[in-house]
């Protein structure tokens, strides 16, 4: 009785049954996305797994279907074809994301003189990469046809003899750098701009009184205030360009003669032309440990950790 | 308590039962079976005339015969076998009817996927009867197995040799190439900066293994009329026996110096264009990929007649064909729509809609039909010449898509250089008998 009529004993106890509560609050809120990721995302990948270590053939059912362990995997790395792929895929990212690079951080730094017109003309740069992956291909598809397409009409009209673009095994892997050099170079350009934009003004004042020449305080000043910005965008456009499959399908199917055969589109044929899910899951998984080797070996090169953490500190 | 629509005030419990009603009303509608005059039948269904026929004319005059709808899903070639097989091979029966390339065929025969015809009728003899002797006999091959039919072409397609007519006449060329050689010479002698001689097409799986190699392979070496030129019928590599597929990569090679710029990467779409708008004076390609070239700037200047040989008169017969989807909830009524198109007032309504690929006999047989579709001149160029029919690549396998994108690899890379011809085929026997072997 005692203990009840008191209220400390009676607080305690309310105290106690609200956190008893509260403790499944935050479990009852995630659980909604935590069963939709699983359902969508967990179980999707370990199942990849499990197809991967099988002869999953759902199109020829006349053939054995069943566990075969890692013999998709042994198959991978003696198979020619996809270490091509797996070559020309970090090719095509070097290639891509380098001059990407370079021309966003030149655009960004023309654009921030705040010239006349600019602000429009910003807004126009922009437009390749929202325009749809399939419109791209299929535009720049007709545009590079060597005898009907307008690029080789305005070569001509400089007087430069017609190009094979995408229809020659030399030219077709560097015809792909430039559509994707086009469609996202105005991606890392955004990112590097508003990088510039929110550079702080005294480090520039302090350059211009030592004496210092625009090209000077590009270098020594933008570019080293700059490095956290463009760090982001380069693994942003890393990641992207390995993916690349849109552009390339619709343009050249990896062709010709395996000369823009990307993994990509390696992964498609195996997967959803030949249907042999079994091999197809195993190069799946191969790729995705690549891109997450290439990924880390980026981020420890870039002391991506660390920028990000002396961000959070400042 | 709530509001209807009425703004009336609706106790909960009224409101739970009238949903319930509305429920139970919804459940029961399903119960008892739909009117004919409510059945849908739902085609996976390409994008060429033929199958835009399918979906228009032909489904509005089965909708007036039958009251039964016919609609469809148009697909561009290359996500076509991707769809089919994925609907397929996972029980689907959203489609009641697939189409597919003949070469495709067989797989979804093979595997079950595809209604078995006859053994339908057995079961049920008021079915109404298939009339498939309207219909050509090289198209009729690809849809039976074992014995039974399991659908019906609905396009036939060969190797045609289109040529500009106006050209060969300025060049001075009077007989139109039936050989290899002569073809050789006419490109040879039609070539200019403004116009190239002929064109390949180096950079289509099927464009290059069926169309550009296999019409050559196709006459150099004496088959029957349902051999095809890969394989023999215990499944075997036969395509370099007499080293034919070597020759035949060697035929490719000598004509590739009169093609336009970037012929590596052509497929039947640069083909088509590069014809139609006169950068290349003759090709040689499927019948079904060439519509439209009379639709530019040099309409009524083409011609159009089988394949050139190089020994005997064979041309691959393939075209394009429909089958019931066997996991189909209404494959009856799917059945019943294959009958009647037999009767033959679809395939007359496909040549009225544009397509040129024709396989309803009474029209290639018809004279005047050639008059309103020029290319149907190759079909009747058949019977002057004494063409054998053959069938396509590889037919007979389940995978016959695989076998081709080794031999168009293979082909390839002996066009190109990038292989001897003699390594290229010996590469492809290997990988061809692996891929077969599975």
């Amino acid at each position: 009785m005692r203990a009840v009529a008191s209220g400390e004993i009676k607080g305690t106890g309310a105290a106690t049954a609200r956190r008893a509560g509260e403790k499944y609050v935050p479990w009852m809120l995630l659980a909604p996305t935590m069963i939709i990721m699983t359902l969508v995302g967990f179980f999707p990948l370990v199942h990849s797994l499990y197809i991967s270590m099988t002869s999953y053939r759902p199109t020829e059912i006349d053939k054995p279907q069943g566990f075969v362990g890692l013999e998709n995997y042994v198959r991978a790395f003696s198979d020619p074809l996809f270490g091509h792929s797996l070559l020309l895929t970090g090719l095509f990212t070097g290639l891509s994301v380098g001059l990407s690079l370079v021309l966003a951080v030149l655009l960004a730094a023309l654009f921030n003189l705040r010239l006349p017109g600019f602000v429009a003309m910003r807004t126009i740069v922009l437009v390749p990469m929202l325009i749809t992956p399939i419109a791209v291909g299929i535009t720049w598809r007709i545009m590079m046809m060597p005898d009907l397409g307008v690029l080789n009409f305005l070569l001509a009209m400089l007087g430069i003899p017609p190009q094979p673009w995408a229809n020659s095994a030399t030219s077709a892997l560097m015809a792909m750098v430039l559509v994707d050099v086009w469609q996202w170079t105005p991606f890392m350009f955004i990112i590097i701009f508003a990088g510039l934009r929110a550079l702080p003004r005294s480090p520039f004042e302090a350059a211009a009184i030592d004496g210092a020449g625009p090209i000077r305080t590009f270098y020594s000043v933008t570019l080293p205030m700059l490095r956290p910005v463009i760090v982001v965008a380069v693994l942003l456009r890393v990641i992207d360009a390995i993916r690349t499959y849109d552009t390339v399908y619709i343009i050249t199917r990896g062709g010709p003669d395996f000369a823009s055969d990307l993994v990509s589109v390696y992964l498609q044929r195996a997967n959803f032309k030949f249907f042999d899910l079994g091999y197809g899951a195993a190069i799946s998984w191969l790729t995705l440990i690549a891109i997450l080797a290439i990924v880390l070996i980026f981020v420890r090169l870039t002391g991506f950790m660390k920028l990000l953490a002396d961000k959070e500190g400042r | 308590m709530t509001t209807n629509f009425l703004k009336q005030s609706v106790g909960r419990r009224t409101f739970m039962r009238g949903s319930a009603a509305i429920a139970a009303a919804a459940a029961v509608s399903r119960v008892f079976p739909a009117r004919a005059d409510d059945v849908t039948l739902n085609i996976l269904n390409s994008n060429v005339a033929w199958s835009n026929a399918l979906t228009g004319s032909v489904a509005e005059a089965y909708k007036a015969a039958t009251g039964v709808t016919v609609t469809g899903e148009s697909n561009p070639y290359e996500s076509h076998y991707d769809k089919m097989l994925i609907e397929l091979s996972q029980g689907s029966d959203t489609f009641d009817l697939v189409t597919s390339d003949s070469i495709w065929v067989q797989q979804p025969i093979r595997n079950g996927w595809a209604a078995n015809l006859d053994d339908m009728k057995a079961k049920n003899p008021s079915l109404p009867a298939l009339h498939m002797e309207n219909l050509e006999d090289g198209a009729n091959i690809y849809t039976a197995y074992d014995g039974k039919r399991f659908g019906l072409p609905v396009a036939m397609t060969t190797p045609v040799f289109v040529y500009r007519k106006d050209l060969f006449e300025k060049a001075g060329i009077d007989k139109v190439p039936t050989t290899w050689d002569e073809y050789l010479a006419a490109a040879k002698k039609l070539h200019s900066s403004d116009v190239a001689g002929n064109t390949l097409l180096l950079g289509g799986v099927d464009a290059l293994c069926t169309g550009d190699w296999g019409s050559r392979i196709q006459s150099m070496t004496k088959l029957g009329a349902t051999d095809d030129y890969v394989l023999n019928a215990d499944k075997e590599p036969i395509f370099n026996s007499e080293g034919q597929g070597e020759h035949a990569i060697e035929r490719l090679k000598e004509v590739v110096q009169y093609c336009p710029q970037g012929v590596q990467g052509f497929d039947y779409p640069e083909g088509s264009s590069v014809m139609q708008q006169g950068k290349a004076a003759m090709f040689v390609t499927w019948s079904d990929v060439i519509v439209g070239i009379e639709d530019g700037p040099n309409k009524g200047k083409f011609g159009y007649t089988v394949a050139p040989i190089e020994k005997f008169e064979q041309q691959q017969i393939g075209g394009w064909s429909i089958i019931a989807n066997a996991h189909s909830s209404k494959v009856e009524e799917a059945y019943k729509f294959l009958a009647w198109m037999t009767e033959g007032k679809a395939y007359e309504l496909f040549r009225e809609g544009g397509e040129s690929s024709l396989c309803l006999k009474k029209d290639v047989e018809n004279p005047d039909i050639v008059k309103t579709v020029p290319m149907m001149q190759a079909f009747h160029d058949f019977a002057p010449r004494k063409t054998v029919p053959i069938a396509l690549p590889a037919y007979r396998l389940t995978n016959a898509v695989a076998i081709e994108r080794v031999l168009f690899e293979e082909i390839q890379a002996g066009v190109t250089g990038s292989k001897t011809p003699k390594q290229a085929m010996a590469d492809a026997y290997d990988r061809v008998a692996k891929t077969v072997k599975g």
